[in-house]
């Protein structure tokens, strides 16, 4: 499945598209899937979009004998999720942010992660296993 | 992806919701305003029925942790009942188990907030 978005594009669509793309894969896989795509619509919201909001990107999603490998494609200034992702403190939640959650999410709830930026372009391939 | 809140009840202490679909970056909002207008000066129990969530990103978290940190600031808690293997695998990654009341059933939860009810009276 291959789809473009753009900042108009509301989130429960591209899910349900997910889902159906991804039909007869186990159902926590297909959450875990929907959880990733969820944070990575939610950073281009908040980072992407004010700055630039005609920018439009694009998911591939494929479904393999092995697992699911989903891709995100736009064209921006670069920026590679594993430099910002952080880390979840080990302290009681009085003494914690709320913020910084989504790039941990995606980086637990997935296998394997590789960013390339290439004339312009950012590109992160997700791998999840089954 | 929709979220459907349902408000079982509200007690001087306690605030009683149920949550049916996914608390992902669209749905979250609505849960947060929701809670904004349920809570009182005097809540200190958030009480979540997430028997029907099928995944929580971390726009549903951070509704979840902002009521958690304001009921823990009162000496109260928030209590999930029926948490899926999916849901409660995203709160372990985020480390947020241990600050949480978590009950099998929501029978259970009914128990506890009856008890705090008797004590309201």
């Amino acid at each position: 499945m291959k789809l473009t978005v753009s900042a108009n594009d509301s989130v429960s669509d591209v899910l349900s598209e997910t889902e159906a793309a991804l039909n007869g894969v186990a159902e926590d896989i297909i959450h875990e899937c929907q959880i990733i795509i969820d944070e990575f619509m939610a950073n281009m919201k908040h980072h992407v979009f004010p700055a630039t909001p005609a920018t439009e990107w694009t998911l591939e999603l494929e479904k393999t004998q092995t697992g699911v490998t989903i891709k995100f494609r736009y064209a921006g200034k670069k920026f590679d999720p594993a430099s910002a992702c952080g880390y979840v403190a080990d302290c009681p939640i009085e003494r914690r942010d709320i913020g910084g959650l989504g790039l941990i999410l995606i980086y637990s709830l997935s296998d394997d992660q590789h960013f390339n930026y290439l004339n312009g372009m950012n590109e992160w391939t997700i791998k999840k296993h089954f | 992806m929709s979220l459907t809140i349902e408000h079982l009840q509200s007690t001087k202490e306690t605030v009683s919701l149920v949550l049916v679909g996914a608390l992902d970056s669209e749905t979250a909002p609505k849960l947060n305003s929701t809670l904004d207008e349920l809570i009182t000066p005097e809540t200190k129990v958030v009480a979540i029925n997430m028997g029907a969530v099928t995944f929580v990103s971390s726009a549903g978290l951070r509704v979840i942790f902002k009521t958690l940190k304001l009921m823990k600031a009162r000496g109260g808690q928030v209590s999930i009942s029926q948490m899926s293997k999916g849901v409660k695998k995203v709160f372990e990654i985020v480390k947020v188990m241990p600050d949480l009341t978590v009950f099998a059933s929501q029978a259970e939860m009914d128990e506890y907030l009856a008890e705090i009810q008797r004590r309201e009276s």
